[in-house]
């Protein structure tokens, strides 16, 4: 017989359990759901078809708009803190000191305790009155209540997305800038380095001006002791989309897990090739141009990866904000995998909950060409 | 923050020590709170330590009652005032202990089952005249007439022994019992109050001496209320067939995306890959009722028949891995003969051993923490495993022994982070290896 | 002969089968498989009758084999589940033919449902009244008519609205186990202490409040307040235990659900004023200083109860809570009167709920599941109330069952349960949606901001109109919100089982 076909004959049956699992076990489900997403569908009832009915009443759930402002303003936060945190981490146990194994191991130790058992833990210790965080984050608090208190006395008569906007708005324009400027400067526009310098001025106005309608006197005295669990009111308060005070308690939490995160981009960076390191040390650069210009960008797939898994994981969030707040205080932390939950098993809605589910699904496979398209550029793949 | 050959540079070295260490601390100050509440006693556990020690170990107090040391707790502030005092009798009739901390005498008390076994056992305790009893508001002592007035309504000749009056020095006074480590093991605190078989004393504050306690009892409690061996080995028969499974399944389907070149392979890829992007819930409802249909709701078989078909995460990874390897070695195994399986026993399997152990790892934990599945597919408490034991303990309406729960989760989780410890040579050295090219 | 990877073994003209040479690795793979597919077959689910524990069971070891074996899943945990067990029990003895397995379930009913699904369910299931909509509606629940009628058991002996809660579409679905109405609990203790600037306030310390303006005043005189403002008792307070937010408009006369039209009525103006009422409370001491005093309470069934270590004067609670009171703190000394209304509502007004007993469709022995339940509506209800300390759901009991009845307040919560007042959770299929949603309703009114300097420096009774001035419109806006949702949902539910029903006229229905 031909070789391709021997090929074909011999890698499908390597691919046969793979492919039974495709089809049965995730391949059937998927179809049933968008199936079951047209139709009215209670449990010990047949599924009845009912066309986009079920879309256009999510269109109009206010429920279901909370539950994605929740799952969207946790994975804003969330994912861009945690890539940066498990980064730095990255970066301090790449060095050779002594004892980094010993720390490697401590970073990692949260992933070995199952998620029952971290979502009680955090739980206790979110307790107000008698739980470990706020004694051990009291000074921190304090410091931080002393450095934002000229923030929240001074108060413009600006809504707080004012400031937000400004923020972005500014920070695209000095990035633009930014780049350009490098061309420029090259070919000898000196007034393009000025015009980013001063665009860079105007964006830490911009920070200050945002942080000025954030913050009010209330905020000042939450930091210091704050309610966590209990409290439903967003932080900063001036923003009245950002997250609540128990949604930043589980973005707190979700910090305590970036070991694994860090673990991945430790291993790229043992990839980096030492001689990219020795030629830069020829030209004279520090450790912030080598940082930013070798080692970020060789390892920019495995942040790329990461964000995107970061992404996946935000909406799948579900086992910690059901034992901890079981919602929250009024569906402050009900995220969407909460919400179709709660749909198909307590409601007993499966078709609504599928048609939830799908709607998540498309999100997610949205956001994730997003991020595609914008790594496009900045991504290196060394070696492709 | 470089991977060169030469050591960090000490004036380096130092801050980044400074601020590894206080990370390490914030993450594992969660951990270490949860094995210090395991040895303390459940009072201490609902409210914020004062100061370093009592964080970090239970505050206990011993003192001595007649002659004899004892571990003792405080059961209650004992007030006196000139209008009211208490009195330390000794009673000259025997009467039920219970029936001075009951509205109604044993026969009631009896017949319902409120009080569960150790309660009624202190409750029938017969008070005889060698015991000395403390009478107070609830039990008043009638001097004059030598009589005890007890709580259930039966009046008791007693003769008095001491009046407790209010000390001159202004000191608390302290009805301290005895304590015994056996005594953790309650979903209450204070239960052992009223206990007359324990020694006991009404003393001021000086003559009570604090110490450390820590209660390793708390362990065996804590196994004793889930049912642990029953859990234990549900979740390691879970393990160990869902390893078996990913791994030889992910093997061999990696082995055919890395080597074998048949049509379609790019797609069926990136299929796979797509697959990791379907969020959970989507798939959730119908793949319940697919193993309803086919009749398995209730066996432990939905659990760990999904690993023997593959895993996306695991075949990526091992897909990565295997592109990494030398070609010309399999190129020769080809050459000599060697059907693809040979080829994948033979040659990819030896030099893959680091990256197979991560994926029997990660399915290890995966299905040792795994909640959910067993939660909507078990339905008989003989079946339950170690998470679904641990979810038990929070009961209905609250009362959650915190330190028997930290117990548990510290046994819960001990086998994970020793698993992890013997490991972790092979796990850092195959992430490197398994080249994430994204 | 040399081979390539170009050229495999020249096998072109033999079939395919011969192709591909056996070797040890494929002995072992297909080994591997078939011992996969071995332990797969091999396991059974579990069967009652396996489980024989001879320290509990051995007096049954006789008859275990020729008994029929069902299994009765239940909630309870602590002396409510010996309570059930002792039910149990008594029927096991009772005859030689069928066996109880009792099982402890937590989430019983999400289990329950999904062990329905499954095609799996147990012989009888011990659910709450709340659940009897959604499971009837979903067709999860046999009818006990029939049963009933057969045993002679009337409907008659029960008090009527323990008999609604399992009723669903005129059908009953299920029968009550134990029952539960509320009551005020007030710690006498507190009153006895401030007798005398109660009475200064012009009120009664020797008895309870009978109106919500008294519980407000009584609250106000009990309220203790440690430096700094923070609070350290509290007098009242609607947020304790929490479990009865969606009850208050009840209480002012309103009504969340009109049966007869099928209408939502949560928007009713009663209703908006017991919230109106509600939200001084969250006013009147500083929201952030209540929200710390809250968190700081212990558990419901130990010592730290809010109410048991006096931190809070007044509860609304239920019948079984003065079996933990004295469990927890037997010297205490509480009182239980019927909880106050609005003025001018008539009463005694109360919550009456149930746990239920039921018998799932699909079930494997729904005979042997009758004479249980049969059994626990006939002397077994004697039986668990008594051991679990509350009243019974029938309207004449046994003449012995309050001899030594370990609940001194029996009367209190029968005379609440038997009012023409009392009221039932609305029978809805939709009440799951509708209670979350007064329940996040309750949490917004009551977390909704009130700026503190409008509130600043007034008396009481100012800070009453203020509030109520201030709020009033936040809280209508809040109710007709839910109403206009839930009614959406309702009608919407009621459309598409019209449409199932002329569907299920036309053609066969079959089960997926």
């Amino acid at each position: 017989m031909k070789l391709s076909t021997y090929r074909t004959i011999t890698g499908y049956a390597f691919m046969a359990p793979w492919l039974a699992a495709l089809i049965f076990l995730i391949g059937y489900p998927f179809v049933a759901s968008m199936y079951f997403s047209t139709c009215d569908y209670s449990p010990l009832k047949e599924p009845l078809f009912v066309g986009v009915d079920n879309y256009t009443e999510l269109m109009q759930d206010t429920v279901f708009r909370q539950s994605m402002l929740v799952t969207i303003a946790f994975a804003v936060v969330a994912i861009p803190l945690g890539v940066l945190l498990a980064l730095t981490l990255a970066l301090f146990l790449n060095t050779r000191i002594r004892g980094v194994s010993f720390y490697r191991v401590i970073y990692y130790l949260p992933h070995l305790v199952p998620s029952v058992v971290v979502a009680i833990l955090w739980m206790w210790m979110f307790n107000p009155q008698f739980g470990i965080l706020n004694v051990v984050l009291a000074p921190f608090g304090k410091a931080a209540a002393y450095l934002l208190t000229p923030f929240a006395l001074i108060n413009p008569p600006v809504p707080g997305w004012l400031g937000l906007v400004a923020v972005i708005v500014i920070f695209a324009a000095w990035w633009k800038t930014r780049s350009l400027s490098q061309d420029y400067l090259r070919a000898g526009h000196e007034r393009f380095k000025r015009a980013s310098t001063v665009l860079a001025i105007v964006f830490v106005a911009a920070v200050l001006f945002a942080l000025t309608t954030w913050l009010n006197p209330i905020d000042i005295r939450k930091i210091q002791s704050p309610g966590w669990l209990t409290d439903g009111n967003p932080f900063p308060s001036g923003l009245s989309f950002a997250p609540s005070w128990a949604l930043w308690a589980l973005i707190y939490m979700s910090m305590w897990g970036v070991g694994q995160m860090a673990i991945i981009y430790l291993a790229k960076l043992q990839d980096v090739p030492v001689e990219l390191y020795e030629a830069a040390d020829l030209d004279g650069a520090n450790w912030w141009q080598k940082t930013w210009h070798i080692t970020l960008p060789m390892i920019s797939p495995v942040i790329l990866f990461n964000v995107i898994m970061g992404i996946i994981g935000a909406f799948q969030v579900f086992t910690e904000p059901y034992i901890m707040t079981g919602g929250g205080p009024e569906d402050r932390t009900r995220f969407v995998a909460m919400f179709i939950y709660d749909q198909a098993f307590e409601y007993q809605r499966l078709g609504y909950a599928s048609a939830v589910a799908w709607v998540l699904f498309l999100v997610i496979v949205g956001l994730t060409m997003l991020a595609l398209r914008i790594s496009r550029e900045r991504v290196y793949y060394a070696g492709k | 923050m470089t991977s060169s050959d030469k050591p960090t540079r000490w004036y380096f070295a130092l801050p980044i020590h400074g601020i590894l260490l206080v990370g390490a601390v914030f993450f594992v100050l969660p951990l270490f709170w949860m094995i210090a509440t395991s040895f303390k006693p459940l009072e201490q556990t609902l409210k914020v330590p004062e100061n370093l020690t009592e964080a970090v170990i239970g505050t206990g107090w011993r003192t001595t009652i007649d002659g004899r040391v004892y571990e003792v707790t405080l059961e209650r502030q004992i007030v006196p005032s000139d209008s009211e005092p208490d009195w330390i009798v000794r009673p000259l009739e025997q009467f039920s202990a219970g029936e001075m901390t009951h509205p109604f005498g044993p026969d009631t008390w009896h017949k319902y089952p409120i009080f569960n076994a150790d309660e009624l056992r202190r409750m029938d305790t017969q008070v005889t005249p060698e015991m000395k009893v403390l009478a107070d508001k609830t039990n008043p002592f009638d001097e004059r007439r030598g009589v005890m007035k007890l709580f259930s309504g039966r009046e008791v000749r007693a003769e008095l022994v001491t009046a407790i009056r209010p000390p001159a020095d202004g000191q608390k006074l302290w009805l301290v019992r005895e304590w015994k480590p056996s005594d953790t093991d309650t979903k209450e605190v204070g239960s052992t109050s009223g206990d007359v078989t324990r020694a006991w004393a009404v003393l001021p504050e000086a003559q009570i001496e604090k110490t450390i306690r820590a209660i390793p009892e708390n362990y065996p409690a804590a196994l004793k209320r889930i049912n642990f061996v029953r859990s234990l080995f549900n979740t390691l028969f879970l393990c160990l067939l869902t390893v078996c499974g990913s791994v030889i399944s992910s093997i061999i389907v990696a082995y055919g995306f890395a080597f074998i070149e048949f049509k379609g392979r790019e797609i069926l890829f990136i299929i796979t890959l797509a697959t990791m992007m379907i969020p959970f819930p989507v798939i959730i409802v119908p793949m319940y009722l697919l193993w309803r249909d086919i009749g398995w709701i209730g066996t432990f078989k939905p659990l760990w028949i999904g690993a023997w078909l593959g895993n996306a995460f695991f075949i990526f990874l091992l897909r990565q891995f295997f592109l990494g390897l030398p070609k010309d070695l399999l190129d020769a195994a080809r050459i000599d003969g060697c059907s693809e399986l040979e080829l994948l026993w033979h040659v990819v399997i030896p030099l893959s051993k680091p990256a197979i152990a991560m994926v029997a790892l990660f399915q290890f934990l995966g299905t040792w923490k795994d909640f959910m599945g067993p939660l909507i597919y078990l339905n008989n408490s003989s079946q339950f495993t170690l998470s679904l034991a641990l979810q038990s303990f929070s009961s209905e309406h609250g009362g959650t022994p915190w330190h028997l729960l930290m117990a548990a989760s510290t046994v819960f989780s001990l086998p994970l982070i020793i698993l992890f410890f013997f490991t972790i040579k092979t796990f850092i050295r195959s992430v490197a290896m398994t080249g994430m090219k994204g | 002969m040399e081979k390539s990877p170009e050229n495999p073994p020249a096998q072109s003209a033999r079939p395919l089968w011969t192709a591909i040479p056996i070797r040890p690795v494929h002995i072992a793979l297909a080994a591997i498989i078939a011992a996969v597919v071995l332990v797969a077959a091999y396991e059974r689910r579990p069967s009652l009758k396996d489980d024989f524990d001879p320290a509990r069971d051995a007096e049954f070891a006789s008859t275990w084999d020729k008994r029929v074996h069902i299994a009765y899943w239940e909630k309870w945990g602590s002396f409510e589940r010996e309570a059930c067990q002792a039910m149990v029990d008594a029927f096991n003895r009772s005859q030689d033919e069928v066996f109880v397995h009792y099982i402890n379930a937590s989430q019983v009913d999400r289990k329950t449902m999904l062990a329905i699904m499954g095609g799996d369910p147990p012989d009888v299931a011990g659910l709450w009244a709340t659940n009897v909509p959604p499971f009837a509606e979903a067709g999860g629940l046999m009818e006990l008519d029939g049963f009933m009628a057969k045993s002679g058991l009337s409907k008659d002996r029960y008090t009527p609205n323990y008999l609604k809660l399992g009723t669903y579409n005129d059908k009953t679905c299920a029968l009550p186990t134990t029952p539960a109405s509320v009551a005020l609990f007030y710690n006498k203790e507190h009153f006895r202490a401030k007798a005398a600037e109660l009475r200064a306030a012009g009120l009664n310390p020797d008895r309870p409040p009978r109106t919500t303006q008294e519980i407000d005043r009584y609250a106000a005189v009990l309220n203790e307040f440690g430096k700094d403002g923070k609070p350290v008792k509290m007098g009242f307070l609607p947020t304790e235990p929490g479990w009865f937010n969606w009850t208050w408009g009840f209480y002012f006369g309103g009504r969340l659900f009109d049966e007869e039209n099928g209408r939502i009525t949560a928007d009713d103006p009663r209703n908006v004023d017991a919230l109106v009422w509600v939200k001084r409370y969250a006013e009147r001491y500083g929201r952030e200083k209540l929200l710390q005093f809250r968190a700081g309470f212990g558990n419901f069934d130990s010592p730290q109860n809010a109410f048991i270590d006096g931190t809070v004067s007044m509860e609304m609670q239920g019948v079984w809570f003065s079996n933990f009171v004295r469990r927890h703190r037997p010297h205490m000394e509480f009182g239980v009167a019927p909880f106050p209304t609005a003025e001018g509502v008539p009463g005694p007004v109360s919550l009456v709920d149930a746990d239920v007993i039921t018998i799932p469709k699909g079930c494997p022995h729904p005979e042997e599941a009758w004479r249980f339940v049969e059994f626990s509506q006939r002397d077994g209800l004697a039986i668990i109330c008594r051991l679990q300390g509350k009243h019974m759901p029938i309207k004449e009991p046994p003449p012995n069952f309050r001899d030594g009845h370990p609940n001194l307040e029996l009367d209190v919560f029968e005379q609440v349960a038997a009012s023409p007042y009392a009221f039932i959770q609305p029978r809805t299929a939709v009440w799951r949606e509708y209670q979350h949603d007064l329940g996040t309703a309750f949490d917004h009114v009551w977390n909704w901001p009130v700026p503190e300097d409008e509130l600043a420096g007034l008396s009481e009774d100012e800070r009453a109109t203020k509030v109520d001035a201030l709020c009033r419109a936040e809280i209508e806006r809040t109710l007709k919100d839910i109403t206009a949702r839930i009614q959406a949902r309702l009608d919407k539910r009621r459309s598409v089982d019209e449409l199932r029903r002329e569907n299920a006229s036309q053609s066969v229905e079959t089960r997926p």
